[in-house]
């Protein structure tokens, strides 16, 4: 069935009528675009598309990483600056980084990413300004929550979220993480990881998750206890999760008292200083362990 | 809440009352009577080429006003208008709410037919009570205010919090800057139309220059700044509107062409206000029109 939609005006022009009309419920239909200066020029910056996790779907960076990936390549960068050029209306589009660390807006693409970008024409239009088109940098070094990847879909007018089902949270701690379908153990560790990277677990229970250079130049991290599913795997009977303090030291103190003159490379060494550790953790009711408790609530 | 719900050709027109019109039909879209139609009742404005200066306020203006011009006869207007189904809009072009006006709006409210009127900012001032009490009476649904920059911005609160108030600018004639300014001084909805090389502009248009290029440039800013932003043929022509939407996005919001242009003061029809095709009434009717077009 075709469909004709006018939003949120009356046809008043008395001379040529209303074509189209952008209200706002279907502002989310119009693709992105960037805006030259006041002199028609767009200026591509660059920019540093490292390890961490990030996800794009504006027309600006997602334009400034095809130009990075493109850089060196004369026929892709002149695609890229015509189809700018089409979509903006811009007269002139300049490259202003370089790929010299010392240079003026140093930018680069990790190795991992290099040619992702499409290489034809209509591709990379949709490419960069579709807002249902999404740029994501990954890293295979640490964990992406579970709701990375789901962006919101724009589509027969509507804005699509993501419809998730259960959510994750842990007791005392502000921050949760949601799914789509009721998760697994490994779905469940991945979360957890995720969630509690970076995040230290006081004496006294509290969380703590300033990632700032103070805090992390003032933290006590020999008394800090950290999640690890490594040193004690989740009780996943009872939705615990299981945060460590550092042990070696201790063990350390320990072995200096009595094998303090042993060489450090012998049996009576480092790997005796290992023994101390895995005995401190196995004790039982061991203090070098914090249980917080999860849950997995249906939404 | 619907104000038509009618049925047109092979579709089904519904329009509600903040303006929203949503046709649906099978195939391709054939319409029995257009979906409306514009119409000029007057030839004069105060803003119009002055014959004892031989100048005009709006230079551009590519109707052709005249400070000495004439009103439509209404009666002539009225019976070209019979046999149209009610739910269909007109879109009159009024430079003065006359009392003649006021009746034709108050006998085409009778018929079911939507009325939407458009005037000049420089003449809101003047005629606002007279175009509340049209708009409280239900003759007058949508309100156009053609924007001029060089006028002092003295819009009555009232009529800039009335729903289906749009502003009319122009782009290239109208600076993009004070445009978009317009969002800040409590204008909600706007209508962006093209610069017609027609009527007093003629051989005027120049889309190169800093004041055009500028439109083109940030036209999209627009989408932001206001609750609805609307355009003309014209506009969505010499601003390469296309090219914000994908083809599905834009076969649903591009209404296509589903109107004409009646000239009630010279008694003429033609495709639009800048087409040099005319055709007397007397050679033709609303409804014969409109099948010719087709």
């Amino acid at each position: 069935m075709g469909k004709l939609i006018r939003k949120n005006v009356f046809e008043t022009n008395s001379s040529s009528s209303h074509s189209l009309s952008i209200a706002d419920e279907t502002k989310e239909f119009v693709l992105d675009t960037i805006y030259p200066d006041q002199n028609g020029v767009i200026e591509l910056t660059g920019g540093e598309f490292g390890w961490e996790w990030f996800k794009h779907n504006d027309a600006q960076t997602k334009a400034n990483y095809a130009a990075v990936d493109f850089e060196g390549n004369k026929d892709l960068v002149d695609m890229l600056d015509e189809v700018i050029r089409e979509q903006t209306g811009a007269e002139v589009v300049k490259h202003a980084f370089t790929g010299d660390y010392d240079g003026p807006n140093w930018s680069y693409i990790d190795h991992d990413s290099v040619g992702l970008v499409p290489r034809t024409k209509s591709e990379l239009k949709n490419f960069i300004f579709n807002k249902n088109s999404w740029l994501f940098g990954s890293n295979d070094n640490s964990t992406a929550d579970p709701t990375f990847y789901d962006v919101p879909e724009i589509k027969d007018g509507k804005q699509i979220l993501p419809d998730y089902k259960y959510e994750l949270t842990i007791e005392g701690y502000k921050k949760s993480t949601k799914f789509k379908e009721q998760p697994d153990k490994e779905k469940i560790e991945e979360a957890l990881d995720s969630l509690l990277q970076g995040v230290y677990l006081s004496n006294n229970g509290a969380f703590d998750d300033d990632s700032s250079i103070m805090a992390q130049l003032s933290r006590d991290r020999r008394n800090a206890f950290e999640f690890s599913t490594w040193k004690k795997p989740l009780d996943l009977e009872n939705n615990i999760a299981f945060f460590v303090k550092d042990a070696w030291s201790d063990a350390r103190d320990e072995w200096k008292v009595e094998f303090g003159n042993e060489d450090w490379q012998g049996e009576l060494g480092y790997k005796k200083v290992r023994e101390i550790e895995e005995r401190l953790l196995s004790e039982e009711n061991s203090p070098y362990f914090k249980g917080v408790k999860f849950y997995i609530n249906e939404l | 809440m619907l104000i038509a719900d009618y049925k047109n050709g092979n579709a089904r027109v519904k329009i509600s009352e903040t303006g929203t019109r949503e046709i649906t039909f099978e195939g391709d879209l054939e319409l029995d009577y257009p979906l409306n139609i514009d119409i000029r009742v007057s030839s004069q404005c105060a803003f119009g080429l002055n014959p004892k200066t031989g100048k005009a306020f709006c230079s551009f203006c590519h109707e052709e006003a005249r400070t000495d011009g004439s009103e439509c006869d209404y009666n002539a207007l009225m019976n070209q208008l019979e046999g149209l189904p009610p739910g269909i809009e007109l879109a009159i072009g009024g430079n003065s709410l006359t009392d003649n006006l006021v009746k034709f709006l108050a006998w085409a409210n009778r018929r079911g037919y939507i009325c939407n009127l458009t005037i000049n900012q420089g003449h809101v001032q003047r005629d606002y009570a007279k175009l509340m009490d049209c708009i409280s009476e239900g003759y007058i649904k949508g309100l156009g205010i053609s924007y001029r920059e060089g006028l002092a911005f003295n819009v009555p609160q009232d009529l800039l919090d009335y729903e289906n108030t749009v502003f009319h600018v122009i782009a290239g004639i109208d600076s993009f800057v004070s445009v978009e300014a317009l969002a800040k001084q409590g204008v909600k909805k706007i209508l962006i139309l093209g610069e017609k090389d027609f009527g007093f502009n003629k051989g005027n248009v120049d889309l190169s220059t800093q004041k055009h290029k500028e439109w083109l440039w940030w036209t999209r800013k627009l989408f932001d700044d206001f609750s609805a932003v609307s355009f003309d043929n014209l506009a969505l022509e010499q601003l390469r509107v296309k090219r914000f939407f994908n083809t599905e996005a834009w076969s649903v919001f591009n209404q296509g062409e589903h109107s004409f242009y009646i000239n009630a003061v010279e008694k003429y029809f033609a495709p639009s206000s800048r087409s040099p095709k005319k055709t007397k009434w007397i050679d033709s009717n609303v409804l014969s029109y409109f099948k010719e077009l087709l």
